[in-house]
């Protein structure tokens, strides 16, 4: 199999960039320090509940969502800056139209562009695996979860990034591109939850009349979360953590239509993968379209 | 090998090339020359396939660029005016990665490398970093990168620009060697001895519009400064110059040792009247000849009255 040149080129100017091993250094250390900040609290309270009843080390399986929503944070955060240079960097380096003269079709350039931007984020992921695996050795979580996990890590990623690449297909300057990166995940996150919060003001404002139709409008609204990723983590970490939905279970509980075919979350998670991969999807043609010089304006 | 029809780009209600048709054979030293924003670079991607035209056609190698865009690039080796570097990059492993662009298997492309390394005289640099090299043989390293898929047509837009003197005249070498091994190259410049001294044939663009193209003595030729004439004088320098100052229709541009250039009004009758009077006012008259045209001249000449028109 031929790996994409622009993968293997940008991961072999990475290997060499002493910035990449410091920031590696830094989420390491940072991860670390979330590590051992929960590692105390945790000692405290299991030396507490140990006092009373002397069973409860297990408390120590909460070490696992501690560390990796802060890792998902980190990598929240990082993806964006190392993808939204991926077509703004090759115009500031002046090497854009080299490579658009050469024989690689616009869809492998975004590929490209968004693989080398994953691969390094997912080295990042899969170096900080020890400090996750401490949930699994002090028992609770599974090996299962740890891989479903990064699977799910991977999902965010490839929808962080293929924004990323999209915004830098269409803004002039890698900051600019940084910048709508992410305003646009911004939006995924942050106003997906608009129109349940509106339905649910507007239900409860006339919760008097109980009616049908109000309460489909809540559900529907709901469906608006699947591509949101918060709520997909969420989900996760009700399912591998407790055994059950928890953001779902609590809409079946009040009892809205339709949404007792989610009550035990695996449903939203996949739904929400296959939502972000095909939104991921979009982005990519967009991009694609975007950088192709033959799509571009040709005026009169 | 490049025929460019009707060719039209507007970039919004600007016209940046007009019309533009030219026929370009195989094995040609082709130069496009002209102003800034004459619309030599846009052509060039246009031709490149860097940029989309508005209408008319470019044909490489009997394939249209609307038709076959994929082979068409295949049929192109394209140098820049800037020479982009990517940090942390070797010099053969810029090669071999713009070679995978390419689809070139790895085994040939580093015999490929190495050959194209001699070519441009670079094979102690091949494990050099690429952003450590020198202006000059940054620039023949991408005519070396350019050449790695063997295209018939190397564009090449301002590649002296930047370049120190010792650079440039190793460029005009490179591609000397080039043409001598039957490429067709496109080079837009504004150096233009250097263009005079390589190109197998011109065309001078104006304001998006092709105003000549031809073979470099034809365009000379054609538009000749054939109304200065340099007049040899033995002696009688004063008296020479007092006559022709006092001749209708004539002008004194410079009067040197032995020489006197003037300006007429460009017919041979003219000549001959202004030599007749010299010599029946007897003026030792050595010899005459016409001045000689130069690229510079024919450059000034054909961009400038199209400035004055507009």
């Amino acid at each position: 199999m031929r790996i994409n040149p622009i993968i293997r080129k940008d991961l072999t100017i990475t290997s060499r960039s002493m910035r990449y091993s410091l920031g590696m250094l830094a989420y390491e250390g940072l991860l670390m320090l979330v590590f051992m900040i929960a590692m105390r609290v945790l000692d405290n309270t299991s030396r507490y509940y140990a006092s009373l009843n002397s069973q409860k080390l297990s408390e120590f399986i909460a070490m696992f969502p501690a560390v990796s929503i802060a890792e998902l944070c980190i990598v929240a955060l990082i993806i964006p800056m190392m993808a939204a240079s991926a077509v703004t960097g090759e115009k500031e380096r002046q090497t854009f139209d080299i490579l658009m003269t050469t024989q690689i079709k616009p869809m492998q350039v975004v590929t490209g562009k968004m693989g080398s931007a994953i691969i390094r984020v997912m080295l990042y992921v899969l170096a900080s695996v020890p400090i996750m695996a401490v949930g699994f050795t002090l028992g609770g979580i599974s090996w299962w979860v740890l891989l479903i996990y990064l699977v799910l890590t991977l999902v965010l990623a490839i929808l962080e990034a293929s924004i990323a690449v999209f915004s830098s297909a269409v803004c002039k300057r890698t900051i600019t591109a940084t910048i709508m990166s992410y305003l646009i995940v911004f939006v995924i996150c942050g106003l997906t939850f608009l129109p349940l919060l509106m339905a649910a003001i507007y239900d409860f404002a006339l919760s008097g009349m109980n009616s049908f139709s109000l309460e489909l409008g809540v559900s529907l609204a709901t469906l608006a979360l699947l591509p949101n990723p918060i709520f997909m983590f969420l989900e996760f970490y009700g399912v591998s953590l407790s055994g059950g939905s928890i953001f779902v279970k609590s809409l079946v509980d009040e009892g809205l239509p339709f949404m007792e075919i989610f009550d035990g979350g695996v449903l939203w998670i996949v739904l929400s993968v296959v939502i972000m991969l095909l939104i991921s999807f979009g982005f990519m043609k967009l991009a694609a379209s975007k950088i192709d010089p033959m799509n571009g304006k040709s005026n009169k | 090998m490049l025929y460019i029809e009707h060719l039209n780009k507007w970039y919004g209600n600007h016209q940046a090339v007009k019309d533009l048709s030219l026929h370009i054979p195989k094995g040609d030293l082709f130069g496009f020359v002209g102003p800034n924003g004459a619309g030599k670079t846009t052509t060039l991607r246009i031709v490149c396939g860097l940029l989309k035209e508005s209408s008319g056609q470019v044909v490489i190698d009997q394939m249209s660029r609307k038709k076959d865009p994929e082979k068409i690039k295949r049929c192109i080796g394209y140098v820049p005016d800037f020479f982009g570097v990517y940090d942390n990059f070797k010099v053969w492993e810029y090669m071999e990665f713009y070679g995978s662009l390419y689809g070139i298997n790895a085994t040939d492309c580093r015999k490929l490398t190495e050959d194209l390394l001699a070519l441009v005289n670079l094979s102690e640099k091949r494990d050099e970093y690429v952003d450590s090299l020198s202006r000059g043989m940054k620039q023949r390293l991408c005519v070396a990168r350019a050449l790695l898929h063997d295209p018939a047509l190397l564009v090449l837009d301002e590649p002296s620009s930047g370049l120190d003197p010792r650079a440039r005249i190793e460029m005009k070498e490179l591609l000397m060697n080039l043409r001598g091994m039957g490429k067709t190259i496109i080079i837009s410049s504004h150096i233009l001895s250097e263009l005079s001294e390589m190109c197998t044939s011109i065309g001078i663009m104006n304001q998006g519009k092709l105003v000549a193209i031809g073979k470099i003595e034809d365009i000379l030729h054609a538009g000749a400064v054939d109304d200065v004439v340099i007049l040899e004088i033995r002696k009688d320098m004063e008296r020479a110059v007092t006559i022709i100052k006092q001749m209708a229709n004539v002008d004194l541009i410079s009067v040197m040792e032995n020489e006197i250039k003037i300006k007429y009004p460009g017919e041979d009758a003219e000549l001959n009247r202004i030599l007749i009077e010299l010599m029946q006012q007897d003026v030792m008259l050595h010899g005459f000849h016409r001045q000689e045209g130069n690229l510079e001249q024919m450059f000034m000449q054909l961009t400038g009255s199209e400035e004055e028109a507009s």
